[in-house]
């Protein structure tokens, strides 16, 4: 079996595991990432949403070789240097999360959201963030903490 | 139950708390308990103070994301006079057999429960607190008061704040009764605080229980029966044992657990198993056959649970009546993580992490399945990532202790969502019959609720006896069935049907009497807290005023867990049925408020749970099975389908009565009302059948 080697949240990993493994699994149990979460295991529900090479994928369905030499940013890398990216820090000061499962996947979805479209609306919002399921309903917040995050940059 | 513990009894339940009580942990205990000085100052289970002013609060509920590790500590915080900058939560006891309570969290008590206990205990604290600062001043008692986090003493100015009486307090006695605060003085209570577990949901951190990474870990899936009822009758597990990362293969009561090295592991393993199974005794367990059941028994009188009058009697000589059936299917829960569980069987005992709402109900059970003395179990309560009831359950720790038994290793216990989806704890299947009646002067003269179901009363029944209207000659009664599938408590137990059921007939009892919903109900509402709930959500949502062409409402009310919630819902259908939510007004009478923003969240998680329901998913047996298994069958409502939802609170001064579940009964009600006056059709089942709507 060869070693497969890809970059995760700026640190270049060498993994070990049959190609074929899910992204989601390499992340969790091969390097101890364990914000990326397992809910559905068939990309219906967005908890396990990562950035690979700056485009939003679903890790549960992504074989680790198609990260093979590319990119990959999870919610453990979504704070640069230390420092929350400005929808962590947002959705701290909105308490947007109940439980909190379904937010890392929210996260990394919503920064995606951002660096593509600075000034969302609101059905823009709902159009992108749809795939991401929230049980306990925290909806609401959510597109208010991203409409706060694209105003706090054109305000800047 | 002494309440000035032990420091053998404090380390034992608040060993995590700190690092004073860790160093504390390693000392050898004999011998120094009368010499040693306290460290701390624990009078009352629930509270720490360190002396370096730290307050610590015993967390014995579950923070399943209503935010009670934060709530609770403020109510500590106020009757303490404490900074709140200087409180933190503390982790709940490792052995919750010896807590001063049991740990379930759950019904909505929260809050309910925790308000005089925790009062009380911060009340004690401050006193004893007055009482050290008093001596060490030589002054009298009645000259200091609290405030800020110190004791000051009035006529001179001085001031000691908590971490330097922690010692001297420690040595006093625990006050029987202590005077509590007068709300007129509460700073704390009432405002929000933030949440103390935010930041680390934020971030991403490994808080959950399927985040957990022991040293030697190992993780197992489990191949559970196709259905309820079905036998193992062959195991071929060459294939499975052979898959690489897989360690064993082992039989346990609830199905085969595959042991391997790490998760995917475990499920390659767990396909590769060759299962047969004997699906006997599964037959004829079908929401089918279980409606057609419930059908054949709706003119046959059930075990009665209220009757006043002669409800038959009237319904037959009423020149207005209505009689309705309802159909409400099983649910799963759903939560966004998976029923999971960690256990470890060692020689000298077990050791145990499950995100459950009832820590001490699992340890029991996991003492019970390990065959050991409870106090060998040692718990580690876990944040859920959604509990919504299902966490009530025990299955979790118990299928991990069982698996567990057959390795030394911690094993992990990977639910799928379809094994979590298919082996849930359902609220139960249920039908109603209803009969009612109103004389021609518009009265109510007869009403007649036969409710039937799986299960136990409180899971089908319970709500049908007391709906809050004046109604002369009553009669609710009940069929239960015995439970085919395994059933639980669902965010709001029987009212998710109950409230569904009640608030749709009387509307078209409020029909029959030709007068407006709203008007019919005040007109023969007695509960005064529930009505205020009603008048306030109908005055700010404009009910009677005109809306736009195409827009309708409906409303409902209903009492249950202690509070009061009720609902307008403004609503279009479409020519082809399709529903549009545009508003949700809510309005609860839920006694003081403690934290407003977990209120309010608390109040749209309730509405999105309960739109989820009335619109979107519903589990269906066959033959045992359990038809449905992840989101793209079960669907859940998505951020696009959220209607906004405006909240008014009733203000009250009296003790809080919880939040979670009672804004969810109103909601599909509250649909279902909008729809007739949009349709003319009356909804009866749920989730709606939108093709049914459709114009034409």
């Amino acid at each position: 079996m060869a070693a497969i080697t890809l970059t995760v949240n700026g640190e270049r990993r060498t993994v070990d595991v049959p190609p074929d493994t899910p992204l989601l699994w390499v992340l969790r149990d091969e390097l101890q990432l364990k914000g990326t979460k397992y809910s559905c295991g068939i990309a219906v529900c967005g908890a396990c949403t990562v950035e690979l090479d700056g485009a939003p994928v679903r890790a549960c369905v992504t074989p680790v070789a198609v990260a093979a030499n590319r990119k990959v940013r999870t919610i453990e890398g979504l704070a640069a240097a230390g420092t929350l990216h400005r929808l962590q820090r947002i959705w701290i000061t909105e308490e947007v999360p109940q439980c909190g499962y379904c937010h890392p996947g929210m996260l990394v979805q919503a920064a995606a959201l951002l660096d593509r479209n600075p000034r969302p609306t609101d059905e823009e919002i709902d159009g992108w963030m749809a795939g991401n399921l929230c049980r306990c309903g925290t909806y609401s917040r959510i597109r208010r903490a991203i409409r706060r995050a694209a105003g706090e940059v054109s305000d800047a | 139950m002494p309440e000035r513990m032990t420091r053998r009894a404090f380390i034992r339940t608040g060993a995590e708390a700190g690092a004073v009580l860790v160093v504390a942990a390693h000392v050898p205990l004999d011998g120094l308990l009368a010499e040693a000085p306290a460290p701390s100052f624990q009078p009352v289970a629930w509270i720490r103070i360190d002396t370096d002013g730290m307050i610590s609060v015993v967390i014995d509920e579950t923070e399943l994301g209503q935010g009670v590790q934060t709530s609770l500590p403020m109510i500590v915080a106020e009757e303490l006079d404490a900074e709140w900058s200087r409180v933190r939560p503390a982790p709940a006891p490792e052995d919750p057999s010896t807590w001063v309570r049991p740990l379930a969290t759950g019904g909505s008590t929260s809050m309910r429960t925790g308000w005089q206990p925790l009062r009380v205990a911060a009340a004690k604290a401050r006193e004893m607190l007055r009482t050290a600062a008093a001596e060490s001043w030589g002054v009298p008692v009645t000259e200091c008061r609290a405030e800020s986090g110190a004791i000051v003493h009035a006529g001179s100015g001085r001031r000691l704040e908590y971490g330097a009486l922690v010692e001297r307090a420690a040595r006093l006695p625990v006050p029987e009764d202590p005077p509590l605060k007068p709300a007129s003085e509460y700073r704390i209570l009432g405002s929000p605080k933030p949440r103390f577990d935010t930041p680390a949901k934020v971030r991403g951190e490994p808080v959950y229980c399927s985040d957990l990474s022991l040293p030697g870990m190992v993780v197992a899936t489990v191949a559970r029966p196709p259905a309820f009822g079905a036998t193992l009758r062959s195991v071929d597990d060459v294939a499975a044992r052979s898959v690489a990362g897989v360690l064993d293969v082992v039989r346990v009561p609830q199905g085969v657990a595959v042991i391997a090295r790490h998760t995917w592991a475990a499920l390659k393993g767990r396909e590769a198993l060759r299962l047969e199974w004997d699906t006997t005794a599964a037959a004829g367990r079908s929401s089918d056959a279980l409606h057609a059941h419930f059908a054949s028994l709706a003119h046959t009188p059930g075990q009665v649970m209220r009757r006043e009058g002669d409800a038959e009697a009237a319904y037959a000589r009423a020149a207005r009546k209505v009689e309705a059936t309802y159909h409400l299917p099983f649910m799963d829960h759903a939560q966004m993580e998976p029923m999971i569980a960690v256990a470890h069987v060692r020689p000298d005992g077990v050791e145990v992490w499950v995100p459950t709402q009832v820590a001490t109900a699992s340890q029991a059970a996991a003492a019970r399945v390990a065959g050991v003395p409870v106090e060998k179990v040692r718990l580690h309560l876990m944040m859920p990532g959604g509990g919504f009831g299902r966490r009530l359950q025990t299955d979790d720790v118990e299928l991990a202790v069982e698996v567990a038994k057959h390795t030394d290793a911690p094993v992990q216990v990977f639910w799928t969502r379809e094994d979590s989806m298919r082996n849930g704890a359902y609220r139960p299947l249920t039908q109603h019959y209803l009969r009612g009646a109103v004389d021609e002067g518009g009265r109510p003269v007869a009403w007649l609720h036969r409710a039937m179901g799986v299960g136990d009363r409180g899971l089908v029944a319970a709500g049908a006896e007391s709906p809050p209207y004046a109604l002369p000659n009553f009669l609710a009664d009940m069929h239960l069935h015995e439970a085919v599938a395994p059933l639980g408590a669902w965010r709001s137990v029987s009212y998710t049907h109950m409230g569904f059921v009640i608030e749709t007939f009387v509307d078209e009892l409020a029909a029959l009497a030709g007068q407006d919903p709203l008007a019919f109900r005040l007109a023969h509402l007695a509960n005064p807290k529930l009505r205020s709930a009603l008048e306030l959500a109908a005055a700010r949502a404009g009910w009677g005023t005109p809306l736009p062409a195409g827009r309708f409402r409906g409303i409902a009310a209903v009492s249950s867990f202690g509070s009061h919630a009720a609902e307008v819902v403004e609503l279009s259908v479409a020519d082809d049925g399709g529903i549009t939510i545009h508003r949700v007004v809510c309005a609860v009478h839920c006694g003081r408020v403690i934290n407003p923003d977990t209120l309010d969240a608390q109040v749209e998680s309730a509405i999105t749970l309960a739109l989820g329901y009335t619109l979107k998913h519903e589990i269906t047996l066959r033959d045992g099975s359990v038809e449905q298994g992840n989101y793209h069958d079960y669907p859940i409502l998505r951020i696009g389908e959220m209607a906004p939802v405006e909240l008014h609170v009733v203000p009250s001064d009296e003790p809080p009565t919880g939040i979670g579940e009672p804004p969810v009964p109103p909601l599909a009600a509250a649909v279902a009302n909008a729809v007739f006056a949009a349709t003319g059709k009356r909804v009866r089942r749920l989730p709606i059948d939108t093709d049914a709507l459709a114009r034409g």
